[in-house]
């Protein structure tokens, strides 16, 4: 598999959540990196190729974003909002990937621009479909 | 009569006196004619004596005395010797014309005498019938008065028996003026006693006993001949020749049964207004009170003939004088004053409320002569509405007490549920991160297991992250739980010493010492009004966040100081840490909330601070710069006595 596309980025904080999230992605066996950033705060400056990610070889743009929302310093709406303003950004597919079911984060989430939203299973085998399907929606070609 | 009776001077003077030269002529043609027979001279005046009687008779004196001169005359010239001249023959002719002359006046003067005597005759006759004539007169005015005088009249003579009634002392007694003539007055005129019915004593007895005129006594009945019983007011009166003795009575009458009711419709109205319950009060124009009923004198306290007379502002307090003048003026163009409230004077004084309504009162002729007046003592009617302003007060206070409470209650659930959704929402989110953490991992080491593919690095790394993860959960729940007690537990207040607070916490806790972080308390913290144990977790949270966020490797600096001013204390710590971003710091008090993922916590801590500041009353803030280090403040009521003292301490 070579690197030809960017990688899928996700925004976790836990980092028991991004040690599964590793795991499923492995299992899910995707033709993507994965690259993850710590909270809403790095995600912007990945995404804006700044401070530590200014080198876009080393920090290709991602093809997909999967973001948590609650987050430290910067939530994940916050995230989504910063996103609208940039047009650079309009083709990038949002999938919220958090622990909340309430259906007031799932409207606004979407209302915001997220293209899909998830709440995170408590199996990594569901997990694993979630990514897969995620790709087939957005990534897999034709 | 007139005829028989001519008087003689009224006969006209012309015939008198013609008649006695026609009876000189008569006499003189009549001695003509017998001159054939006793010759010329003869008895010259034989024929002239009745012509001068005639004419004395018919024309009286004078016309007697032409006719004596006359015939005296013509005798001598026609009949005494020498015929036709005025001499005398003889002394006898001379004596016979004395003699004729003499004769003449005897006869004219009887005659004379004759005349005077008809003439009394006449004017006596005269005067007679005048006189008749006036006494018929009166007869007929008096029997006419009488019978259409306006009261029955009933004349009796000196025995007591009926003579005559008139036209309404017929109607009135039932008995026609002849039927009951001659019969005693008592069976005509029966009377009883209005409240006895007892006969009384008939007037007309009582005048001829005492000779003097006599009223009936009140309240006297009339029964009529058909049964009828009028009221009837009289008086009788004793009939007397002109000084001379009685020659019978008059007894006058009259129904007054109208003017009995108009008596005892006054008499009602008089004793309505005077038993009524409302007080009731009259004045002329002037003002001047003419009555007072019995409820104005326990009103006011005046009796009436205190009062009566006097001037109605008597009743009105000095600051309401003018208050006449409104209403004397609506009086007079005719208008009632109504339901006027007010205040008047009693007679000690006491001013009491009052509502006056005041009519105009109006003479027969519909002229205005004064006002009558109906007060209503108010003081109850006052005393209910001031009661029932004061129960509306109290109403109004009551549901105004009710709204606080209601609010309060309102804001107080708000609380519980607002802390309620906060808990279920850190169950959402944190609580089942780790539960999904010990799940995963769990199932990996079951499919590992079952596998025999299990590398023991991965089991023994997934075993560590069940424990943490179990510890985590625990450390939530216990977090959470702590939390919900801040929040719903009873917080007694009490006197709380912050210096020695804080001092306390320092030396507590070995990350306090100062081999971990450099402390200074700036100044003497203040005397605060406070719950000491929440007080001592809340700066304990605070103290515990300004040493832990700080870059690896840098010592904690920590500044404790105080303000105080308006009642309040801002205590202020200041740390040397890695500062929080703009914008976290409005997420930053909310429940599990963490701000950096590199730090242990499970973001409660300042959520429990702030409830806490705020539950004692006051408030909590930040200013923070990204990598500037962090100032929190809390804001907490200085205890009593504390205020002026403290002002100056920065």
């Amino acid at each position: 598999v070579s690197i030809v596309t960017g990688p899928i980025l996700a925004a976790e904080d836990e980092e028991t959540d991004r040690f599964i999230l590793n795991l499923a992605f492995q299992k899910a066996k995707l033709p993507y990196p994965l690259v993850m950033v710590r909270d809403g705060s790095e995600c912007v400056d990945y995404l804006s190729g700044v401070g530590d990610f200014a080198d876009r070889t080393l920090h290709p743009l991602p093809v997909l974003l999967l973001l948590d929302l609650k987050m430290p310093r910067m939530h994940g709406f916050e995230v989504v909002e910063w996103l609208a303003t940039r047009p650079e950004f309009k083709d990038l597919p949002v999938v919220v990937l958090s622990s909340s079911p309430d259906e007031s984060d799932i409207q606004k989430a979407r209302q915001l621009g997220a293209r899909d939203y998830f709440v995170k299973p408590l199996l990594l085998d569901e997990l694993v479909k979630i990514l897969q399907q995620v790709h087939k929606r957005f990534l897999a070609k034709g | 009569m007139f005829s028989r009776k001519t008087d003689l001077m009224q006969r006209p003077a012309w015939a008198r006196y013609g008649v006695a030269v026609g009876c000189v002529v008569l006499g003189w043609l009549a001695r003509e004619a017998i001159t054939s027979a006793i010759g010329p001279t003869a008895l010259p005046f034989i024929s002239f004596f009745p012509a001068v009687a005639m004419a004395a008779w018919y024309g009286g004196l004078w016309p007697g005395v032409l006719a004596v001169v006359l015939s005296a005359v013509g005798a001598n010239w026609f009949f005494i010797a020498p015929a036709r001249s005025w001499s005398f023959h003889t002394h006898g002719d001379v004596a016979t014309m004395f003699a004729f002359i003499l004769a003449s006046s005897f006869i004219i003067g009887a005659m004379e005498a004759m005349h005077r005597a008809r003439t009394h005759a006449v004017a006596d006759d005269r005067k007679r019938e005048t006189a008749e004539l006036e006494t018929l007169r009166q007869k007929e005015l008096l029997a006419t008065t009488l019978a259409s005088i306006g009261d029955a009249v009933i004349a009796t003579d000196t025995e007591g028996r009926v003579v005559f009634l008139n036209a309404h002392a017929e109607e009135l007694t039932g008995w026609k003026s002849a039927e009951a003539a001659k019969r005693p007055l008592s069976e005509v005129f029966r009377i009883v006693d209005e409240k006895t019915r007892q006969p009384v004593e008939n007037p007309v007895e009582k005048v001829l006993r005492l000779g003097t005129v006599t009223g009936l006594a009140n309240h006297t009945l009339l029964i009529a001949k058909d049964g009828r019983v009028i009221p009837v007011g009289d008086s009788a009166a004793p009939i007397r020749q002109p000084d001379g003795p009685l020659y019978g009575v008059i007894l006058v009458f009259r129904d007054v049964t109208l003017q009995r009711n108009a008596q005892k419709a006054s008499e009602r109205l008089a004793a309505i207004v005077e038993h009524s319950g409302d007080v009731m009060l009259t004045k002329n124009l002037n003002g001047m009170i003419q009555t007072w009923n019995a409820s104005a004198e326990r009103l006011f306290g005046y009796r009436a003939e205190e009062i009566i007379g006097r001037h109605v502002t008597v009743l009105f307090p000095p600051d309401r004088l003018t208050e006449e003048d409104y209403i004397m003026g609506r009086l007079r163009e005719g208008r009632h004053v109504e339901r006027l409230e007010t205040i008047r004077v009693t007679k000690s004084g006491q001013r009491i409320p009052v509502s006056v309504s005041v009519s105009p009162l109006k003479d027969s002729d519909g002229k205005i002569v004064g006002a009558s007046k109906i007060v209503h003592d108010i003081t109850e009617r006052r005393r209910a509405e001031e009661s029932l302003r004061e129960a509306h007060e109290q109403l109004a206070d009551h549901a105004g007490q009710l709204e606080t409470l209601v609010q309060e209650r309102t804001a107080r659930l708000q609380d519980v549920v607002d802390e309620l959704q906060h808990v279920s929402y850190a169950m959402a989110h944190d609580m089942r991160a780790p539960l999904r953490a010990m799940n995963t991992f769990a199932n990996l080491l079951a499919e590992k297991a079952s596998s025999d593919r299990i590398d023991p690095a991965d089991a023994k790394e997934y075993t560590r992250r069940i424990i943490v993860a179990a510890k985590r959960l625990d450390k939530l729940i216990q977090d959470a739980l702590n939390y919900t007690k801040v929040a719903q537990q009873e917080i007694p207040l009490g006197q709380v010493d912050l210096s020695k607070l804080v001092r306390d916490l320092i030396d507590t806790y070995p990350n306090f010492h100062a081999d971990k972080a450099d402390i200074l308390i700036v100044n003497k913290l203040p005397v605060v009004s406070g719950n000491d144990s929440l007080l001592t977790q809340c700066f304990s949270n605070l103290l515990g966040n300004a040493v832990k966020f700080v870059a690896p490797g840098v010592k904690p600096k920590v500044r404790v100081r105080a303000e105080t001013g308006n009642g309040t204390a801002r205590i202020w710590i200041e740390d040397n840490g890695i500062g929080i971003p703009k914008n976290a710091q409005p997420r930053l008090f909310q429940m599990f909330q963490k701000l950096d993922a590199e730090y242990e916590g499970t973001g409660i801590g300042l959520a429990i601070v702030r409830k806490v500041i705020e539950r004692m009353g006051g408030k909590v803030g930040v200013e923070s710069e990204r990598g500037k280090g962090s100032s929190f403040w809390v804001d907490i009521p200085l205890a009593r006595g504390q205020n002026k003292e403290r002002m100056t301490n920065k």
